[in-house]
């Protein structure tokens, strides 16, 4: 018979007694210097063990019991080894954990992450991307862009070549194409939600003809067909909230460092999207009436233009490496050519 | 060990002869005050394994099964704590706790989407958040202190969320008003709120008035921390200067330029970190050593130099492993804490009774978790 020692609290008071443990006729016996309390093993409840340390037995009528010998006590109720304790005690296995735990969060990041935020994407209404479209041209237009100096027949002519690239190209949802004074925006053209174009002046005077602009609009058309606004909030939002559900009680650090590798992080996503709108555009420029060689032609031009700044490594930009964006076009350009 | 002395009867009242004074001018000697010191069981190689495979599982989980996480993870800084050979205990219920989770995240998912396209909606947020932290704080303490017990009988707080409300939203506003003159007074408010209304079993923990410490505190740190950095400063300065005179041409100073402002960048956060800590572990030293629990006092011997290593060893631990150190991190401190801090009893410490019991729900804890909502004690 295993006899156990351990310390009786009554719940009434801090005083504690010294007691000892029995199984006797499948109930538990507390064996206190001057009393016997008989316990069915049904009514009282045994806490997990966590390491080593002393475990607790609650006690009906609020009394608890703290047995220093933890393995005495799963050898006196006859306790299965938890998987749960095995693995966290053996210190060669739980370190196995470490770099599984560094894939699962990295596959989590790069693949999990934008499966879920692109799930979700749909269940955002089109009239809520409208109105995050309404409520950021009026953010910018109110900082950085100014009405556009483009004649109007220009942009007319740019709307109907547009609006014939979106039947050819099987569009579904309803554009509206913008044009604005770029400002320190320069040669430009953004997608925001729901079919918002906006084109800068600087960017139709950089072109060399309309059918380089219409390039440009096919791969913001990517952006917009594929809800690229919505996924990358959800996204980056998604990022945020993982790193807060998972690091739930660390504050060590504190939110300024976690800032930067974060930002970076939503830099990746970014790239992707990019990526994704610029195979849009490949597909939907072969399908249409403007070949496919005016996009990697303006953004050669666009890179030109840009010159004379340092040279970004990839991981830091919102977009990929213009070398790259171009080498996916040259196949099918030099087939159409 | 526990005692080995124990009243022949029952019902748990303290044991006779404590001291009283029977009414007349007669000499009783004081009980023999007994130093009972804290200790701590743990490591931080069996935590490492707890910490890491618990981590493991929550990422798999997508973070359901953390609220079982956060339970070991306390119960094994609880139960390895001894205070005259009995351990801490805590209670928290994984289901509870997964609830709190899943509304904090219910709150903080609007927040975060909001905050990417309108940053006017999320300071409206934040603004709302500041409104019902009274509310936060006080469900978070209750919780915490109602799920921790030691020799079976429970802590609890007793603060209100009327009462709250004044400490946590009325006075900071007067501490900003103040241009912040008045902000280490409000903390020390708020603090002599928390302390005074927490219970172990029937007793009361009381804390003395003491703005003086709070003050001297602050100016000290802050002086120290300016300090600093203008060491830091003038060190770079000094650096900049002999690389002018060795020669070095425009191109290599715009780049130490930059070099030197990202270090001073990096260097301000654990300046601000340990700074910021070592401050708070020596404002609690100093509460400590000053409250009661009934007749029990404390003595807390931390030491400013201690702390600073301290701290500055974790953070630099946690940067250099990136974060797989914490483990250690938290058993170090939690050790240095303990090392340092024992209970002065007159008499035995088996004279607390229970007060009546009361189930709390754990809603507050985790949401102000989130929010980065500390009122560590």
């Amino acid at each position: 018979m295993i006899h156990l020692t351990a310390i009786y609290y009554d719940g009434r008071s801090s005083a504690a007694w010294p007691a000892e443990l029995v199984i006797e006729h499948d109930r538990l016996v507390v064996k206190l210097s001057e009393t016997r309390l008989s316990y069915a093993l049904a009514d009282i409840r045994v806490a997990p063990a966590v390491g080593r340390m002393p475990r607790r037995i609650d006690l009906p009528h609020g009394a608890a019991l703290e047995v220093a010998d933890g393995q005495g006590l799963a050898q006196l109720l006859a306790e299965k080894t938890s998987w749960l304790v095995y693995w966290e005690s053996r210190l060669r296995l739980a370190a196995l954990a470490v770099p599984v735990l560094c894939f699962a969060i990295w596959a989590g990041y790069r693949w999990g992450l934008p499966l879920l935020a692109d799930a979700a994407a749909p269940l955002v209404p089109v009239a809520t991307e409208r109105w995050l479209a309404e409520q950021t041209l009026a953010l910018l237009d109110e900082r950085w862009l100014h009405p556009s100096r483009v004649p109007p027949e220009r942009q007319l002519r740019l709307r109907n070549a547009f609006a014939r690239l979106q039947r050819e190209a099987g569009a579904h949802y309803d554009y509206r194409l913008d044009f604005r004074r770029g400002g320190p925006l320069g040669a430009n053209a953004f997608a925001l939600p729901g079919g918002q174009l906006v084109m800068t002046d600087e960017l139709v005077a950089l072109a060399r003809n309309d059918m380089e602009l219409l390039a440009v609009l096919a791969h913001e058309m990517g952006h917009v067909e594929h809800r690229h606004g919505v996924k990358g909030i959800l996204r980056s939002s998604g990022l945020g909230i993982a790193v807060a559900m998972t690091t739930g009680d660390v504050s060590a650090i504190g939110g300024g460092l976690a800032g930067v590798p974060l930002a970076l992080a939503e830099l990746r996503y970014s790239r992707d999207l990019e990526r994704d709108a610029d195979d849009f555009a490949l597909q939907s420029l072969t399908r249409s009436a403007v070949s496919p060689c005016h996009f990697p032609a303006i953004l050669e031009r666009l890179s030109a233009n840009h010159k004379g700044g340092p040279e970004i490594p990839d991981w830091m930009t919102s977009h990929p490496q213009t070398r790259e964006r171009m080498q996916r076009f040259d196949q099918a350009c030099s087939k159409k050519r | 060990m526990y005692q080995t002395e124990f009243p022949s009867h029952q019902d748990g009242a303290a044991p006779a002869g404590a001291g009283g004074y029977a009414g007349e001018a007669e000499f009783v000697p004081a009980p023999a005050v007994h130093t009972l010191p804290f200790k701590f069981h743990g490591s931080a190689s069996e935590y490492f394994g707890i910490w890491i495979v618990n981590l493991l599982l929550s990422v798999l989980t997508l973070g359901i099964y953390s609220a079982w996480a956060k339970v070991r993870n306390q119960r094994y800084f609880y139960g390895n704590t001894e205070l005259a050979g009995s351990r801490f205990e805590y209670h928290g219920q994984p289901l509870a706790i997964l609830k709190g989770r899943l509304i904090a995240l219910a709150l903080l998912a609007p927040y975060t989407i909001l905050s990417q396209t309108h940053p006017a909606a999320a300071l409206g947020s934040l603004l709302l958040l500041f409104l019902a932290s009274p509310w936060l704080i006080v469900r978070t303490l209750r919780f915490r202190m109602h799920y921790t017990s030691y020799r079976n009988l429970r802590f609890a707080f007793v603060g209100t969320t009327g009462k709250a409300f004044k400490y946590f939203i009325a006075l900071p506003v007067l501490g900003l008003l103040s241009l912040g003159l008045a902000l280490p007074w409000v903390q020390h408010e708020q603090r002599r709120f928390l302390m005074n209304n927490a219970r172990y079993g029937q007793s009361a923990f009381q804390m003395p008035a003491m703005i003086g410490k709070w003050y001297s505190g602050y100016l000290i740190a802050v002086g120290a921390m300016m300090a600093a950095f203008t060491l830091l400063m003038l060190a770079l300065v000094l650096i900049g200067g002999l690389g002018y005179l060795a020669g070095f041409g425009k191109d290599a100073g715009l780049i130490y330029l930059i070099g030197a402002g990202v270090f001073v960048y990096f260097m301000s956060l654990p300046i601000y970190a340990v700074g910021g800590q070592t401050l708070l572990a020596w404002l609690a030293n100093e509460v400590w050593n000053a409250s009661r629990l009934d007749e029990a006092r404390f003595a807390s011997t931390m030491r400013v130099s201690e702390l600073i290593k301290l701290y500055l060893g974790n953070f630099f631990a946690l940067i250099f492993s990136l974060g797989l150190a914490l483990p250690w991190v938290r058993v170090r401190t939690l050790r240095y804490r303990l090392d340092h801090l024992a209970v002065l009893m007159p008499g035995g410490i088996e004279g607390f009774n229970a007060a009546v019991a009361k189930q709390e729900a754990a809603t507050g804890e985790e949401v102000a978790d989130f929010f980065d909502i500390d009122i560590a004690l």
